[in-house]
């Protein structure tokens, strides 16, 4: 939660560092500067990524199925936010990089600023956010009423740091396990994700 | 557009490699915490310097809202169905058999 209130403080910081200074933004010269900053930032994540797959041998202790909790995670967000389009002034693209943040909202707002626009970075934030706290208030409900396995969904690709703590502590074992490997796998998928599903169209 | 894949797909070749140690990782994702912050503020100053975008703020958290709850409600139906038919722990309960 610590982590949450300084991404939160970061974002309202540059918020009003925006507003006092509206010219700020404008030159395009920071515009390709933070392009640049955002490749290295992903060169960062990328070698996190690859140096992960020596986590990846945890699948076999869970056997490969597992894999099929994080795949149905994805197709379930991406198909609930598929709907949202029809309620909302969003094409389906715009929703579907949304929901493609699986909760891991500084990542995909950064992108989706740089990559698409503003608004839509905001969105991307807030959708995160909102989704990383229901995961909190969800997983209990869920791993008490539902079953364990299924209380790993709505935490997405956090499962693997910031809400891992609360699986392990509502479920087993087993199960923090499958929360682990899940949101790695998601982790993973996001970077590549939202690039794609923005150049897509 | 290209140079973030491109840079991504880099990072992840060399994280691959053994080059990389666990005492790099440390430092790395301290690195990468610090670039993540820096860029957040961009996100707020994009929003904070738009005058429109900061009148919009509770429609835009309504669309938030909407599009949160819908995907959250999606994984957790898509893998309940997927749990209902699969049975994760059928693999643990065949090696306690086995011992």
């Amino acid at each position: 939660m610590k982590m949450i209130s300084c991404i939160v403080a970061a974002v309202l910081a540059g918020i009003a560092l925006g507003w006092m200074l509206p010219s700020l933004m404008n030159p395009e010269v920071l515009d390709q500067v933070i392009t640049y900053v955002l490749a290295v930032m992903l060169f960062g994540v990328g070698i996190s990524i690859g140096y992960n797959r020596r986590e990846l041998v945890k699948i076999k202790a869970v056997g490969w199925r597992i894999i099929l909790v994080p795949v149905a995670i994805a197709g379930g967000s991406l198909l609930g936010a598929s709907i949202a389009s029809m309620f909302l002034d969003m094409s389906l693209k715009e929703v579907l990089v949304v929901g493609a943040g699986f909760g891991w909202y500084s990542l995909s707002s950064v992108l989706i600023t740089q990559l698409y626009s503003a608004e839509l970075g905001a969105i991307a934030f807030l959708a995160n956010v909102f989704r990383e706290l229901m995961a909190f208030v969800l997983i209990p409900f869920l791993a008490i009423h539902i079953g364990k396995i299924v209380a790993i969904a709505p935490g997405g690709a956090t499962t693997m740091d910031s809400t891992l703590p609360i699986i392990a502590k509502m479920t087993d074992t087993p199960t923090a396990m499958i929360a682990f490997v899940s949101g790695l796998i998601l982790t993973t998928m996001v970077p590549f994700l939202i690039p794609l599903l923005l150049a897509i169209y | 557009m290209e140079i973030v894949i491109i840079s991504l797909l880099a990072g992840c070749l060399l994280g691959a490699s053994n080059i990389i140690t666990e005492k790099w990782i440390g430092h790395l994702d301290k690195i990468v915490m610090a670039i993540v912050f820096v860029l957040l503020i961009a996100v707020g100053i994009g929003i904070g310097s738009n005058r429109e975008l900061i009148g919009n703020l509770t429609l835009l958290g309504y669309k938030a809202m909407v599009i949160a709850g819908l995907s959250t409600i999606g994984s957790v139906f898509a893998l309940w169905f997927v749990v209902l038919k699969v049975d994760f722990f059928q693999h643990h309960k065949k090696e306690e058999e086995q011992l």
